[in-house]
């Protein structure tokens, strides 16, 4: 793997890690760097907000269709459904988004109530 | 009478509200994972703190423990992370945090820091608070979030086993629920464009495209809102 480690080392763990992190780092040093160009009120920067807004959505509804970990034990229908409840509870009560989140994640709990005991 | 929070406090407490809470369930099964993978705890531990990005932290696990080359691990750590540039590169521009006098380290840090929920929490706190105080509030927040989720994943990589994993899969639905709330709650037109084209575009690119289905969601979403946007102001002056 690394000529310069053996297998076996306890360093071999950190120095993964090591090289992990400059993989991510290189992303946020470049856009740090990069923010110091950009004036907050022009288009470009509203289109990176732009930008971020929908990779963000995207990641969180990529989550609910394509979960990982604990979710991914759950079925699909069990995930969605609540989702969009959740959703459309919260257009109804945009005042209070506290709402939709509630009905939601009771929505998601109830289903998984019932299937485990049920 | 209401009590005055400063940013600082405003940002702890909103790091250990909903956010701290979805964000953490995300972190105990990420403790679960590494736990299960036979991860040394400090090095887990430290795999969050030094990554702070969950696909990073994922990555990290599944390739290390296969064995699987240096070079393999930093492209796909490297490749599976292009978000992280334009959260930074927002937040940062949200922030505006080379006006605040603090050295690169720090700014470093900082940037380090963002995460998805960390930048929604301040795409919201921006209409609520001025620009100066934001950095304090991020501070607050990321304090509360680091705080939070270095427990719960100490506490995912030694109980898991104890928890069936259906009850498990609760907390962890809070967070994508929650944030796809606080991105329709954005007010300008383009963000809504870009929120529901992003949310649409993501999972149906995802089976073709893996991780780059965010990216491209990303640009086309972010795209499509400002064209939008571009053409209904014309219309309005046109009218």
């Amino acid at each position: 793997m690394l000529n310069f480690l053996p297998e076996n080392s306890d360093l071999l763990p950190w120095v993964m890690l090591l090289i992990a992190s400059l993989g991510i780092f290189v992303w946020r040093i470049l856009g740090l760097v990069l923010s110091k160009k950009i004036d907050k009120d022009s288009l470009l920067a509203k289109w990176i907000n732009a930008v971020a807004f929908a990779m963000t959505t995207g990641l969180m509804i990529r989550i609910i269709i394509f979960p990982t970990g604990a979710l991914a034990e759950t079925q699909i229908l069990d995930r969605i459904i609540p989702f969009l409840i959740g959703v459309l509870t919260f257009l109804f009560f945009s005042q209070k988004p506290i709402v939709g989140l509630l009905v939601g994640v009771l929505a998601f709990s109830s289903t998984v109530f019932y299937n485990q005991y049920f | 009478m209401k009590k005055k929070y400063t940013p600082f406090q405003k940002g702890i407490l909103t790091g250990f509200g909903f956010p701290g809470i979805g964000m953490s369930a995300a972190m105990f099964g990420y403790g679960v994972y590494a736990g299960e993978a036979g991860l040394d705890i400090y090095i887990c531990l430290a795999s969050l703190l030094v990554l702070w990005s969950m696909p990073g932290m994922v990555i990290f696990v599944s390739l290390y423990t296969i064995g699987a080359p240096i070079i393999l691990l930093f492209t796909t750590v490297l490749l599976a992370n292009v978000r992280q540039f334009f959260l930074v590169l927002s937040g940062m521009t949200l922030i505006n945090i080379h006006s605040h006098k603090i050295s690169f380290i720090s700014k470093l840090l900082w940037a380090h820091l963002i995460s998805p929920t960390g930048w929604a929490e301040l795409s919201k706190a921006r209409n609520e608070l001025e620009e100066k105080e934001l950095l304090h509030f991020f501070k607050g927040l990321t304090l509360a979030l680091v705080t939070i989720t270095s427990l719960t994943t100490i506490i995912g990589y030694k109980l898991y086993y104890l928890l069936p994993s259906d009850i498990v899969s609760i907390p962890v639905f809070i967070m994508p629920l929650y944030l796809t709330i606080l991105m329709l709650r954005a007010v300008e037109i383009y963000y809504r464009v870009a929120v529901i084209s992003g949310g649409i575009i993501c999972p149906i690119l995802f089976p073709y495209f893996g991780d780059w289905s965010l990216i491209i969601a990303g640009l086309c979403g972010g795209t499509l809102g400002l064209g939008v946007n571009h053409f209904l102001n014309k219309s309005k002056v046109n009218a």
